[in-house]
Formats: structure tokens, sequence, C-alpha cells
């Protein structure tokens, strides 16, 4: 008896009305979060993982070693290399190949890489219109690379906790 | 308690192992699968315990003990995951890893590191050295096997390797405690012919692989069991690919061959499979000039020409190191036609035990008893080059007690010392023979069919005769050099004769991979009832169709006779993985083989073990096995008695002819004609050889075999120091040469000057490159027949 007078009140004086017109109330005039891409874009982190690059020391030299660490701990198997002894003795790769519509975008290369040679960008806004253009070959990798250095260097910097102390970037 | 049959019990933790009296704890450990970490210890190699990685806490005693040095004793107790084993790993972890590079990422060792495992497993994951790391400058020991010695661990593996094992000791440790360092001392190659299986021992990657550095990771490469086709020992080992690619070959452990070792010619061989002058498609020639044409239209032309041809006037040469599929339908075909001229003895001289008696000179006894002879022979051997891991078994015989000396036409580098070692010319070895027979005569009198009063015999001769008819179990060893001889018969007869008066093993070692096969399955004229034509009449007759089944045109076989035989028949058919200009030039129809890995088959090896492999890698292209060609062959020309339909329906009947013959190495024409050469004055006798780096298609394409200075050598002309001095040569100076049978002058591109060759004698490589000529200096050369 008391519980149905209760709920009598209740509806009769529309507090959940009330109460969800509060809740619309304070969003309407909250700050919105809405994005107006492309005119607009979200904040990044810098871990994000886009496009693919290789990445060179400042003198010039590639970083990549051929050491294969990135092909085997792929889980999509999305890169392939070939190694082989350069004039000067070094080992280096002939060729490095990421196939992007195998690639999930893990980061696990970059994080086997001992030398920083592959990294993901924060890229993330491309498209091909040709099937061969999935695969990002050894040049394209350090052109994409090349472009952004600067970016990357930055992110690689400020990220540096994550990774061991004593590593120059 | 120690039982009757030396069978004592230990415990290793807490298991207890029943093991025999004398086994080290590492072994016993090993064989009941408990794991020990070693860098030092190699089951093949003595002990040096000088890693300390093996440590094993015993009951009982003061300090832990090198496994790897303490024998098991009876009611022993084991402990080698105690605390403190486990301290002390950690600690010798991180004593080995202060100086090693952290350089696994470009180490090609990287993936297969006992090191790594090792550091992984047992290691700490820190250390506290801060000071730097000694660096050790890397040498260059040679075009096979590449260092980093920055890497090294002084396990002195690759030492000991040199000093038991290759017998020819060329890197040592010099210097003590942290500055000691692995170097040849003075800047040489590192030249054995076993030298790759230091790449093998070493643990880390301070010795690597050269021609396959950089290529693979361990990871990557797919391991396949292969027998080498590149001696007649036929090793076992393990090919690994990449992409349809050989990346390196490995040994596969056989007791009964090669145990755990691999020679360089079997490891770094396969290189030549990649050379550019492969063949990709059948080839026909049409108006003097080559247009590709397709295999049914190739073999259909083939069986046209064979089912044309007179049958006496069809002639085929086969490569002794085809498989034995190939040469039994090979031979099976040519014999369809009533003809019986098919030879697989490209380069011998003497054809005069061309008889019907299968003798099929092989080995005569397995390895295993070769080593527990204590008496070895060498007639007409560079065994060592020849067939470096029979050679290594020979070795082992001299390190249980064996005396071993060697009658040779040139004084061969031995990696043992031998009794005697008696240099003759090629027309005098059978006096030298005889002179040793006589002195066995002496000791063991008995009745000898042949007259040898006129022959003086030497102290020399005396030695030898004592020392195999004193020995208990002795060989008489008869190599490949010998095939190369005008009197091969006479010195096979007299070799026989030798062994039969002094009680001892006749071994013939055989030329090619598949020498025995080649005899089993019927690569001989005299296979049948009806004698054929053996190599040297096919290439003087005037045919109407020859094949020519996979041999190179220039070193397996006399270039300049093969080329008249060529350009004399009227149908030329070359079946070969390897295009040449000989070929080009003087053929008809060209078919692309695939190689003995692109294929499978079976081998005979010397021992008589039949030998079966699989198909590792696609044919290059559109060559095909030689065993599809074969029977496509016999389909074309509707023959019967072809209905298989795959390699194993073939070697089922294989396995029933080989299980028919009984093999045995007798002579049976005992009389002894010398048929050699009548020698002028004025003229050299020439020495020619079955090189190590030349005697097959593949090692010779493989350039990194070719970069030794073993097949350096052997490209020069040799002529000895008092004949120099006569004729005024200097060293590596160029000359030119007349021969008695060809009618053009030979110019060799350098001389070389040696004790080793006997006077008026010259050392002349087959199919050595001709260059011109800047020097009057003329050597006649009569040329054997």
């Amino acid at each position: 008896m008391k519980n149905k007078i209760k709920q009598l009140i209740k509806s009769f004086s529309l507090l959940e009305l009330l109460q969800g017109m509060r809740f619309t109330g304070k969003n309407y005039f909250a700050k919105k979060i809405t994005v107006f891409y492309p005119e607009e874009k979200t904040p990044q982190s810098n871990r994000f993982r886009g496009l693919h690059a290789l990445r060179r020391y400042p003198n010039g030299e590639e970083r990549c070693i051929a050491c294969k660490l990135c092909e085997i701990s792929c889980p999509a198997v999305a890169i392939t290399i070939e190694s082989h002894c350069r004039d000067d003795g070094s080992r280096r790769t002939s060729s490095y190949e990421i196939d992007l519509f195998k690639c999930i975008f893990c980061g696990i290369c970059q994080d086997a890489c001992p030398v920083d040679a592959i990294v993901e960008t924060r890229v993330f806004e491309y498209c091909f219109d040709k099937n061969e253009d999935r695969t990002l070959n050894k040049a394209k990798l350090l052109s994409i690379g090349d472009k952004h250095e600067k970016q990357i260097a930055y992110d690689r910097a400020s990220n540096m906790t994550n990774k061991r102390g004593d590593r120059e970037f | 308690m120690i039982t009757n049959d030396n069978k004592i019990n230990i415990t290793i933790n807490d298991k207890k192992i029943c093991c025999n009296v004398g086994d080290k704890i590492i072994d016993v450990a090993d064989d009941n699968g408990i794991e020990i970490p070693r860098f030092c210890y190699h089951k093949k190699l003595s002990t040096a315990a000088s890693c300390r990685m093996c440590l094993v806490e015993i009951e009982g005693a003061p300090k832990l003990m090198p496994s790897c040095a303490t024998q098991a004793s009876d009611n022993m107790v084991v402990q080698t995951k105690s605390d403190k084993v486990v301290a002390s790993q950690k600690a010798v972890m991180e004593f080995l890893l202060i100086n090693h590079p952290l350089d696994c990422p470009i180490c090609d060792q990287g993936g297969e590191c006992s090191l790594q495992d090792n550091a992984f497993s047992y290691g700490k994951t820190d250390s506290i050295f801060k000071e730097d790391k000694l660096v050790n400058l890397s040498s260059d020991i040679g075009p096979l096997v590449a260092t980093n010695f920055n890497r090294c661990i002084m396990c002195t593996r690759c030492v000991r390797f040199g000093e038991e094992i290759s017998g020819h000791r060329e890197l040592g440790g010099i210097g003590r405690a942290n500055t000691i360092e692995i170097s040849t001392y003075i800047n040489k190659n590192v030249d054995s012919e076993l030298s790759g299986n230091i790449i093998d021992l070493c643990p880390v990657g301070s010795l690597t692989s050269k021609p396959s550095q950089f290529q693979a990771r361990a990871w990557e490469v797919i391991k396949k069991p292969a027998i080498m086709p590149f001696d007649c020992l036929g090793s076992n080992a393990n090919l690994h690919i990449k992409n349809n690619k050989i990346i390196r070959v490995l040994p596969r452990e056989n007791n009964d061959i090669n145990e755990m070792w691999l020679s360089d010619r079997d490891r770094f061989g396969f290189l030549g499979q990649y050379s550019q002058d492969r063949l990709s498609n059948p080839i026909i020639k049409k108006d003097k000039s080559w247009h590709n044409t397709s295999w049914g239209d190739s073999l259909a032309k083939m069986a046209e020409k064979l089912k044309q041809a007179k049958s006496s006037n069809i002639g085929c040469l086969i490569g002794g190191n085809s498989s034995n599929e190939e040469i039994f339908l090979l031979s099976k075909i040519i014999r369809s036609f009533g003809c019986n001229n098919i030879d697989y003895r490209l380069l011998q001289k003497d054809f005069s035990d061309n008889t019907k008696q299968k003798n099929t000179n092989w080995l005569g006894l397995d390895l295993k008893q070769l080593e527990q002879c204590d008496s070895v022979i060498h007639v007409c051997s560079n065994l060592r080059k020849d067939v470096p891991m029979l050679n290594h078994r020979v070795f082992t015989a001299y390190k249980n007690g064996a005396k071993i000396s060697s009658i040779s036409n040139r004084l061969y580098d031995f990696n043992y010392p031998l009794v005697e070692q008696i240099g003759c010319k090629p027309s005098n070895t059978i006096f030298e023979l005889k002179a040793i027979l006589k002195e066995i005569l002496k000791i063991k009198p008995q009745k000898i069919a042949i007259n040898l009063d006129d022959i003086v015999s030497t102290k020399e001769h005396k030695n030898i005769a004592l020392q195999l008819s004193t020995a208990q179990k002795s060989v008489v060893m008869l190599g490949i050099q010998a095939k190369l001889l005008p009197d091969y018969t006479a010195i096979k007869t007299l070799c026989d004769l030798i062994s039969q008066a002094s009680n001892s093993i006749f071994a013939i070692v055989p030329e090619y991979a598949n020498s025995l096969g080649a005899k089993l399955y019927g690569a001989i004229p005299y296979y049948s009832d009806n004698l054929g034509k053996n190599s040297e009449q096919i290439l003087k007759s005037n045919l109407d169709v020859l094949i020519l089944y996979n041999f190179d045109s220039e070193y397996d076989i006399n270039s300049d006779k093969i080329q008249k035989a060529a350009s004399l028949a009227k149908f030329v058919i070359v079946i070969n993985p390897y295009s040449s200009q000989i070929w080009q030039e003087y053929a008809d129809l060209i078919l692309p083989l695939a190689t003995t890995f692109e294929s499978s088959g079976s081998m005979v090896n010397c021992c008589n073990t039949l030998q079966k492999y699989q198909q590792n890698i696609k044919p290059y292209k559109y060559s095909q096995e030689g065993w599809r060609i074969l029977l496509t062959l016999a389909d074309k020309l509707s023959l019967d008695s072809f209905k298989y339909k795959s390699v194993p329906e073939i070697q089922n009947d294989l396995t029933d002819i080989q299980q028919k013959i009984i093999l045995n190495n007798d002579t049976n024409n005992k009389d002894i004609k010398k048929i050699g050469i009548k020698n002028n004055v004025d003229d050299f006798e020439v020495i020619n050889e079955f090189a190590i780096y030349q005697n097959h298609p593949m090692v010779r394409r493989s350039l990194a075999l070719q970069k030794t200075n073993d097949a350096a050598s052997y490209n020069k002309l040799i002529i000895s120091l008092v004949d120099a001095k006569l004729l005024g040569i200097k060293r590596d100076e160029k000359i030119s040469i007349t021969t008695n049978n060809i009618d053009h002058t030979k110019i060799i591109t350098s001389v070389q000057q040696s004790d080793s060759i006997p006077d008026s004698c010259i050392f002349l490589p087959n199919g050595a490159k001709y260059a011109t000529i800047n020097n009057n200096t003329t050597i006649r050369v009569k040329e054997s027949i």
C-alpha cells in the first residue's frame, strides 16, 4: 500500500523526466567532442602505430641490419626480408617488404627491432588504387622514414621511458 | 655393484642409471636425456675441460667436478641442478659474456648458438662488468670460413679438430689468460680439405660459413636429407633449403660413412648448382643455329634418330656421377637396340680388363674395418684430396698404430707420416710394384706366375714388403689416379698379386660417386654377353647417334677427343645440366638435365651401400629429372619392358640386381703386359690427375671452392726442379707444349717447379685453360697411347 502511493507520487510529479532533462541539459551546454575530420584531427599518442617506415642514422646509413627478428616476430607474417653481404662486408637487406593487407599494425616489429630501424609512424591516411601498391618495398619504406624522421625521432625520444633507458635515439 | 659385464650404477638427479665403467658423466647424462650445458666438450674430440660450463656436484667431492673429464664410478651420486651448480653456471656464463660482443642480430650463428642458448637457460639476466671489452682482430683464413674472433670463447674445439681429425694443425691458441687468441700464427689460409667442419664445431659465431654468409637464419631453412654426389663415399648430409634454394649443407650423422664430418667438397660443392651456365630448356640445332623446342618434340626427334640408326652405330657415354636409375634406364634403352656401346669410364686409357667377369672394383671392406687395419699401402693415390672422408678413416687407423706407405707418380702430401713414399714415373710404376712383390716373395715364398728375375729392388721396397707381411690386417689400396695411367690393368693385377702374396685386402677406390652403380647396372660395354665398344672405341668410331649423358666436355673427358668424335657422329645428343662451348658447337640436340639435388634416385657407394635420396628442390627452369626423361624416351620408342611409373618401382629392380651380384676385386687376367709408352729420351711423360675440385661438374662451378689453394695449385703445370734448371724455365713462366697425338700446340698459363714430381715428367692439368705464348721453350710431350 505504501509502495503504491510512492509510485503514484513519482509518476505524477514527472521526476524521471526531469532527471532525463537534467542529463540532456548538462550535455547540451557541455564542450562538444565531435571532430570534423578531415578539417579537424584527433590528437595522436606518441606511440601511435600507423604506416611503417625504415629509419636511417644521421649520417645517411640505413639502420636495418637484416637480423630478421621483425620477420620472425610478425604474427601476421606480413614481412619478407632477403639478406645479403654488402660489398663493404656488412650485413644488409637486399629486399624488405611489408604486405599492408596482412599487417595488423600490432607494432611487435618495432618492439623486436634491436636498432630501431623498422618503426610505425603517425601516418594513417593513405590509400592505393593498384593491388601491387599494397606491398611497401625497401625504397618506399626508407622514403617514408626520411620524410617523417623528425617526428619519428621526437616520438622515440618522448617515449623513451618505455624502452631501455640507455638507448640513444 | 660392479657386475661381470663392466656395468656400474650411478645416480644423476635422483635417477638411477646403469652405465659402463669408464664412461664420462656427460656422456651418461646425454644418453639418458639429462641436459648438461657445455662449450668445449665434443664427443668426437679429446677432452679439454676448459670452459667449466659442465661442472656438476658429486657427493663426497669437495668441489664441483667437470662432467666431461670425470669418469662415472660405482654408486656415484651426481647433481646437475643443485644450488651450487646453478650458481657456478651463472658465474661461468657471466665470465664468458664479459668479452663476448652483443652482436647476435648480425651474427650468422644467431638462433643456433650454444652461447645464446646457454645464456638464456643458465645465465644471469645482467652483468656487473662495466669495463671495456677486449677486441680481437679477425683474420682472413680463406674463401670458405669467415672469422670473427671477437666472439670466440676459447673452447679450442677448432684447434683440437685440426690436431685430431684433419691431422693438419692449422689453428692454434696464441698467448695466455685473457689475451689468448685463436690464430693461424702467420697470416695464412686454412687449407685442410676438412676445414669446413670447424664451422659446425664452433659453438659461437666465431667461425661461420663464408659462401652462405648472411643469407638465411637458422629458423628460416628447411632441412632435407641428401646424399652427396661428389665422391665415392656418398657422405650423408642435410640440405638447408630456403625458397627452393640450397643455402648450406651440414653433415648428417652416419657412423658407417661420414661420422659427423663433411669434406669441404661436399659442403660447398652445391654452389655450382647456381652457376650461370645451367641449361634452361631443350634446344635443337637447325641450319647451324639453336632453336628452343619442347620436351615432347625433342624426345620424339631423339627416338626417331635412334630408330633410324644402325644398332652397332649407336654410342653412349655416361658420367659416373649419374644415379643408378639413370644408368639402369639408359643402358636398358641402348641394349634394347641390341647395342652394347655404353661406357662410363671416360678418362680411363687402358681397357684390357674389359672382360665378361663382373669384377666390380670396390673398396672390399667397410670403413670400420679400415680403421682397424694396421698397415695400408696407397698405390697411385692422393687419398687425402681424392676422397677426404676415406682418408680420415686411414688417419684414424694411423692413430691406432697403423703403418702407411705410398707409391705414386707425384709425391703427395698426406696428413700422417709415411713409412716409405716412392715417387716414380708413370711408366715405372709397374717396376716398383714388381720389386715390392719380389721382396714379399722373399719373406713369404710362394709360387707366382710372373717372372721377377730382372727386377732390382731397393731398401724402400723391402721396407714396404716388411710392413705388409708383418701386419695382422693390411690393405693394398689402389687409388683413383691409377685409372688415368696407360698401364692400369697391369698395375691392378700387380696390386692384386701383392695383396694375395702378403695376405692383405685389395681395396680399389672408385673414381666417381657412382662407379659401382655404373658397373652394377650396366654402364659398361661388357655387361651382357656381347662385348660392346668401350669409351675409347666409341670416341674413335664413326657413329650414327652419339648420346652424351651428364658430364662436362672439358674435364670429365679428353676435350680434343670428344670434339673429334662429335664432329664425326651424324647426330649428337647431349643430356646435361650445364652448357659448354663444345656442346654448343658440336651437338645437334641439347636437353637440360636436373642435378642430383633436383632429382630422386639412388647411388651405390664404394662399400656397396645403396643409398637412396629424394628430390629436394625443384629442377631449374624446364630441366627434367633424368629418370623422367629416359622413361618418356622409352615411351616414344614404344619399348615394352619400361612399365615403371616412379623411382621406388625402379629401385625395386635395382635392389634385386644388387643382391644377385657378388662383389670381388679379383683380376682374372694374370699376365702382365706393359702396354704403356715406349720412351723416347727427349720426351716428357704426362702425369694427369683427378683433382680435388675438378672431379664433378658441380664442384668445378663452385666459385668458393675454386678460390681455395687446393684448386689453384691444380691449375699449374708442374715440372721437377732439375728439369726446370735444364730447360731454363722460371717459376710462373708460360711455355708451350707439343703433344704427339694431337696436332696443335698447347700452351699452359704457368709453370711451377716442384720436388714432388719425378724427373722428365710433366704434370699437365686436365682441361687447363690455354693462354698465349710468351716463351720459346717447348716441351715435347709423349701422351700415352
